[in-house]
C-alpha cells in the first residue's frame, strides 16, 4: 500500500516510543492563561520577516512578505523579498515533500494559537511573563526528532516570533508584523488565498 | 456366483493399485486458468497471479476512521485495534507501525550513493524542460516556513529525497508509531493483517466476521468507525453460505430420496447398493483420471460426480426389474444396460479425445465412472439384491393417446428449440460463482473514497530474456501508463523500474544532473545564498557524482517489500515481473502490441475460460448425438435409433430453449446440466424401446424413479444461493422433468399400440 510506504518513510530510523501522554496541570493553566491572552480572529492579515541561519551558508537568509490566516482556508505565506514565492498551509496539506507535510500541521496550529491540539505530537512547555509567553514544542516521534530539536513560540496578545531548530543546527526566525483581524471576505485577504501557489 | 464377486474384486483392486502408483499430491487442481489449455494462458501468468493471490488471499486490512479532529484519540485507539487482532486466534499477523525502519534505513544507504541518477518523473521532466523551476523549488523552500531537513552538500535540490519519498500525496502526521492520515474531514489509521486460512471442516464458524462485528461495536462506542477489505472475509462468507446449502439443500434431498426409495422397493436394500453403485462409479472415474491423465480440475470432478450420478438409472433399472413375479430373469434387462452404457460411455469418451482439459477430464472421468457403476449393478446386485417381487400394472392405467401426439411432442420441443437458437446470449462472470453480501460491498466502497488507490486486480505481466531487458521493457510500458495517468484513466502504478530505472535511463538521469549541477542557474542559486564564485565552483563540483552500476539483483536485496513483491525472478526462459494498476477509472486502452509486455485481467481471464469451454461443450454436444446413434444404430438399426435420440435430443434443445426465453444468459453451467439431460434422455429412450410389453410398468417404474431421484438431488440445487449451482440445478430440473414427460408419453402410446 502506497499511503503506508509514505508515511513510514517518516518513520526512517526510529524505535518504540510511548503513546502521548497528557499535559501536567499546570502546564495546562499556563496554556489557558496564553491562549486567552492572545487574541487571535478567525481571519488575519499582517507581515513576517524571516531569518534562516543554515550551517552551510556563509550568511543567514532573509526574506519577509505577506502572512495571511484564515480559518477555513489555512496560512498563506507569501515571500516578497528577495524572491518571490507562495505557499498555502492547510490541515489536508498534500505536497511532494514528506518533510514538509510535517512541519505545516503545527505551524498551522500556532497561528491559531491552539496549542492543546499539539499535546498529542510535541511534548509542550509553557512559560507565562508579565509581558511576554513562551511556548517550546519538542517533537515526541522520533523520526520527527530527528529532523526537527524544537519549535519555540513566544509574543503577547499576539503570536510575535517562532523559532524552528532543527538537528542539523539550522535555525529559522520568523518574526510576525502587525497582524491585525480582518472581516471575512476581506479583498486583500481573499487575494492572498486566491492567487496561485509555488509548484511544490 | 462368487465369480462376480472375484471379477469385481480383482478389477477394483487393479485399478486402485494404479491410481496408487500413479498417485501426485495437488493431482485435484483449484486454479480455473489450468483450464484454459495451453495456447491462452502462458504459465507465467499462472505464476504470477499465484504468486499475487498469495499476497493478497490471506490479507485484511482494517481501516479504522474518525472525525479529523481526533487523530490523537484515533492513534490511541489504533494501537488498542492491533492489540485486539493480535489477540484473536483468527489473525496470524498484525502491521500498523510499518516503520520498518532498519529495511528502510538499508535502503537509503545502498541508493543514496546512486543520487545522480535516480528521479522521479516529474524531476526528469522539469531537468528536461524547465531547469529553473527546480531552482525556484529549492530556493522557495529555502526562504519558505516549512522548509527543513534541506541538505545542501549533497541533495541540495532534494530530488534523492523526493525520489525516496515518492508516493500518494495525503496529508500524514506521525503520531508516536502510527501514521495518521488525512482525507477531507475524516481522520483514518491503517491495520494491515493476515488472517487463517479458512478451514473447511464441515462447521459452519465464520471466526473472521464475528471479530470484524465485534470490533465495528467497539469502533462505533468510541465515535469511530471501523471498515475492513479482505479476500479471507469474503472466502469465510462464501465457506459458510456454501456449506449452509449443502446440509440444507443435500440433506433435504438425501431424506427425499431415502424415503422415496425405502416406499417404493420396501426394503433398504436397493437404496444401499444404489449408493454403492454410484460411489464405485465415482471412485472408478476418479481412480481413471488419476492413472491416464495424472490431474483433473476440480470443476471436471464436481460435473462428472454428477454425470455420474446417471448410473442411479443402471441401478434402477436392474432393481425394478427384480420387482417382476416369477423367476429371476436379470437377463431381461442386459441389452438395455449395455446399450445404454456403450453410448453414453462412447459419448463421453469422445469428449475425452479432445484437447481441452475441462472436456478431456470430464470424458475420462464419466465414461470410468461409468463403466465402473455397470460393472458394479451387473456383477454385485445378482449377489446382493434381494427383493419381494410385486406385480405393477399402471402403465396399462395411463391415459390413452394417439402415437400421433408423442412424436407430435417430439417435433414441437426440436423446433422451439431450433427455433430460439437465434435469441440465445451467452454470459460467463465471476459472479455466477459469487456475489459479495451487502455489507462487506458497503466496507469496501467506503473505504475505496478515502483510499482510492488500492490495487487493481488487473496488472501488466512483463517477460524479458534477462532482467536488464526486463527492465527495458518495463520502462517502455511505464511511458505508457503516466500517459494514462495524465489522461486521468489511472491513478497510480507501481513498477519495479519507475524505482529502479533501466541503465540507460539511469544513465541519461546522471548526465541530466551533470549538466544541470555546472549549469548557470545553479552558480546562481548558490551566489544568491551568499557564496563567492571559487566557493560555489567548489560546491558544484563536489556534487558531481561518478555513475555507479547496481544490478537488480543489489538493489532488490534492499528494496521495500512492495517493490520485491512485483519481482517473479528468473528461469531459464528468462526473467517476468509485474506492474500493478492502482484506481484504475474505467478501462485502460492496452497499449501497442509491446514486445514481451502482457495485460492480465484474472476476472475477465476466468470468464473468457468459461465461454470458450461453454462453446466446446455445446458445439460438441451434436457430435455426441452422432456418437450415440451410431452405437445404438448397430443394435436397433437406423429407423429405431432415430427414434431414440430424437427424445434426448428434443428434451436438450426444449430446456436449452427454456433458458433463452427465460432471457438468462447461457453460460456454462448450463450447458453442463444439457450434458447431463442428454445422457438422461438416452438411458429413459433406450429402456423405452427396449422393453417388452410385459415389462413396461417396471421400465417405468424405473424411469419415474430415476428422474424423481435425479430431480430431487440436482433439481434442487435450483435453490442455491450461488447463482452458478441455481441455473445448472433450473437447467436439470426442466430437462429432467421435460424427459420423463416424453418418456411418459411414449408408453402412453405404446399402451394405445398394445391396444390395437
Amino acid at each position: 500500500m502506497r499511503i503506508l510506504w509514505a508515511s513510514a518513510v517518516l518513520c526512517l530510523v526510529a524505535s518504540l516510543s510511548p503513546l502521548a501522554s497528557a499535559l501536567a496541570p499546570e502546564q495546562q493553566q499556563v496554556l489557558r492563561t496564553i491562549e486567552a491572552r492572545l487574541q487571535t480572529a478567525p481571519q488575519m492579515l499582517g507581515r513576517f520577516e524571516q531569518k534562516k541561519t543554515l550551517p552551510m551558508l556563509p550568511r543567514p537568509l532573509l526574506s519577509s512578505g505577506v502572512v495571511a490566516l484564515s480559518q477555513d482556508k489555512g496560512v498563506s505565506w507569501r515571500v516578497q523579498n528577495p524572491i518571490a514565492s507562495h505557499r498555502i498551509l492547510s490541515e489536508e496539506q498534500a505536497g511532494g515533500d514528506a518533510m514538509a507535510r510535517q512541519i505545516a500541521y503545527p505551524l498551522l496550529q500556532i497561528f491559531r494559537g491552539n496549542f492543546f491540539a499539539l499535546d498529542d505530537l510535541f511534548d509542550v512547555a509553557a512559560k507565562a511573563e508579565a509581558d511576554q509567553w513562551r511556548v517550546t514544542l519538542t517533537p515526541k516521534a522520533e523520526s520527527i526528532a530527528k529532523v526537527i530539536t524544537s519549535i519555540e513560540v513566544s509574543g503577547d496578545d499576539k503570536i510575535e516570533q517562532i523559532r524552528l531548530a532543527e538537528a542539523n543546527s539550522a535555525v529559522t526566525e520568523m518574526q510576525l508584523l502587525d497582524l491585525h483581524a480582518v472581516r471575512q471576505g476581506d479583498p486583500a485577504l481573499s487575494a492572498e488565498f486566491d492567487s496561485p501557489q509555488q509548484e511544490q | 456366483m462368487m465369480r462376480r464377486l472375484l471379477i469385481w474384486l480383482l478389477f477394483a483392486g487393479v485399478l486402485a493399485l494404479t491410481a496408487t502408483a500413479r498417485y501426485q499430491p495437488g493431482w485435484l487442481q483449484t486454479d480455473i486458468l489450468a483450464l484454459a489449455g495451453d495456447s491462452s494462458v502462458s504459465p507465467d501468468v499462472a505464476g504470477a497471479q499465484r504468486k499475487l493471490n498469495a499476497q493478497l488471499q490471506g490479507g485484511v486490512l482494517w481501516m479504522l476512521v474518525a472525525p479529523a479532529d481526533n487523530a490523537a484519540e484515533l492513534a490511541k485507539a489504533t494501537e488498542v485495534l492491533a492489540q485486539k487482532l493480535r489477540a484473536s486466534p483468527s489473525v496470524t499477523s498484525v502491521q500498523y507501525h510499518w516503520a520498518d525502519s532498519a529495511g528502510y534505513a538499508k535502503e537509503w544507504k545502498t541508493l543514496f550513493p546512486l543520487r545522480q541518477q535516480l528521479l522521479v518523473p516529474a524531476d526528469r521532466y522539469r531537468l528536461l524542460h524547465e531547469p529553473d523551476k527546480l531552482v525556484q523549488r529549492q530556493l522557495a523552500a529555502l526562504y519558505g516556513p516549512e522548509g527543513a531537513g534541506l541538505d545542501l552538500q549533497h541533495d541540495p535540490f532534494a530530488t534523492f529525497r523526493r525520489y525516496f519519498s515518492d508516493g500518494p500525496q495525503l496529508a500524514t502526521r506521525v503520531y508516536g508509531q502510527i501514521p495518521v492520515q488525512q482525507r477531507n474531514d475524516r481522520a483514518f489509521t491503517l491495520v494491515q493483517s493476515t488472517a487463517m486460512s479458512t478451514r473447511l471442516n464441515g462447521q459452519i464458524d465464520t471466526p473472521l466476521l464475528k471479530l470484524r462485528e465485534s470490533l465495528k461495536q467497539w469502533a462505533a462506542q468510541r465515535g469511530m468507525t471501523l471498515l475492513s477489505v479482505g479476500a479471507p472475509l469474503h472466502t469465510e462468507y462464501a465457506a459458510a453460505g456454501a456449506q449452509r446449502e449443502i446440509r440444507l439443500i443435500g440433506g433435504l434431498s438425501m431424506a427425499a430420496i431415502c424415503l422415496l426409495s425405502l416406499l417404493v422397493f420396501r426394503s433398504v436394500r436397493p437404496l444401499l447398493l444404489s449408493l454403492f453403485a454410484i460411489g464405485s462409479g465415482i471412485a472408478c472415474g476418479a481412480a481413471t483420471v488419476i492413472a491416464l491423465l495424472g490431474h483433473m480440475h476440480i470443476l471436471a470432478f464436481v460435473f462428472g460426480t454428477t454425470v455420474t450420478g446417471l448410473a442411479i438409472d443402471y441401478a434402477f433399472h436392474f432393481i425394478c426389474n427384480r420387482l417382476r413375479p416369477g423367476p429371476v430373469h436379470d437377463g431381461d434387462i442386459m441389452p438395455g444396460l449395455t446399450l445404454g452404457l456403450l453410448s453414453s460411455c462412447l459419448a463421453f469418451f469422445a469428449l475425452a479425445l479432445t484437447p481441452f482439459p475441462l472436456l478431456r477430464q470430464m470424458g475420462v472421468f464419466v465414461g470410468a465412472g461409468l463403466i465402473g457403476a455397470w460393472l458394479t449393478v451387473v456383477l454385485l446386485f445378482p449377489l446382493f439384491l434381494k427383493l419381494r417381487q410385486r406385480p405393477l400394472e399402471f402403465a396399462a392405467r395411463l391415459p390413452q393417446v394417439r402415437p400421433g401426439y408423442y412424436t407430435a411432442a417430439l417435433g414441437f420441443l426440436l423446433l422451439l428449440g431450433v427455433a430460439s437458437l437465434p435469441r440465445m446470449e451467452f454470459g460467463d462472470d465471476l459472479q455466477l460463482f459469487y456475489q459479495p453480501p451487502q455489507f462487506l460491498a458497503d466496507d469496501e466502497a467506503q473505504l475505496n473514497r478515502l483510499l482510492p488507490s488500492r490495487a487493481e486486480s488487473s496488472y501488466f505481466l512483463v517477460h524479458g530474456g534477462d532482467w536488464r531487458e526486463l527492465l527495458q521493457r518495463e520502462w517502455k510500458l511505464t511511458g505508457y501508463l503516466q500517459s494514462q495517468q495524465t489522461a486521468g484513466v489511472l491513478e497510480d502504478f507501481q513498477s519495479i523500474s519507475e524505482r529502479f530505472p533501466p541503465e540507460d535511463v539511469q544513465r541519461a538521469n546522471w548526465q541530466l544532473l551533470r549538466n544541470f549541477y555546472g549549469s548557470a542557474p545553479v552558480s546562481e542559486f548558490y551566489r544568491q545564498l551568499g557564496y563567492g564564485t571559487a566557493e560555489t565552483q567548489q560546491l558544484v563540483s563536489a556534487l558531481q557524482q561518478p555513475f555507479r552500476q547496481v544490478t537488480l539483483q543489489d538493489w532488490l536485496a534492499v528494496a521495500g517489500r512492495q517493490y520485491a513483491g512485483l519481482w517473479l525472478g528468473c528461469d531459464t526462459g528468462g526473467c517476468a515481473s509485474v506492474v500493478r494498476l492502482f484506481g484504475l477509472q474505467h478501462s485502460l486502452p492496452l497499449p501497442e502490441a509491446m514486445d514481451g509486455v502482457e495485460f492480465v485481467d484474472p476476472p475477465r481471464a476466468i470468464a473468457a475460460v468459461m465461454s470458450q469451454q461453454r462453446d466446446l461443450l455445446l458445439r460438441l454436444l451434436p457430435l455426441v448425438a452422432l456418437v450415440v446413434l451410431a452405437v445404438v444404430a448397430l443394435r436397433t438399426g437406423l429407423r429405431r435409433a432415430f427414434n431414440i435420440v430424437a427424445l434426448p435430443m428434443a428434451a436438450v434443445t426444449a430446456t436449452l430453449a427454456t433458458t433463452i426465453l427465460a432471457g438468462s444468459p447461457v453460460n456454462l453451467f448450463h450447458v453442463a446440466a444439457l450434458l447431463l439431460i442428454f445422457g438422461i434422455g438416452v438411458d429413459y429412450a433406450v429402456f423405452c424401446q427396449l422393453s417388452p410389453a410385459s415389462e413396461r410398468s417396471y421400465t417405468l417404474l424405473a424411469v419415474a424413479m430415476a428422474g424423481i431421484t435425479t430431480l430431487l438431488g440436482f433439481g434442487l440445487l435450483a435453490l442455491s444461493a450461488t447463482p452458478a449451482l441455481a441455473d445448472f440445478g433450473l437447467t436439470l430440473g426442466v430437462g429432467t422433468t421435460l424427459t420423463m414427460f416424453l418418456a411418459t408419453l411414449f408408453f402412453a402410446k405404446a399402451v394405445e399400440e398394445g391396444n390395437r
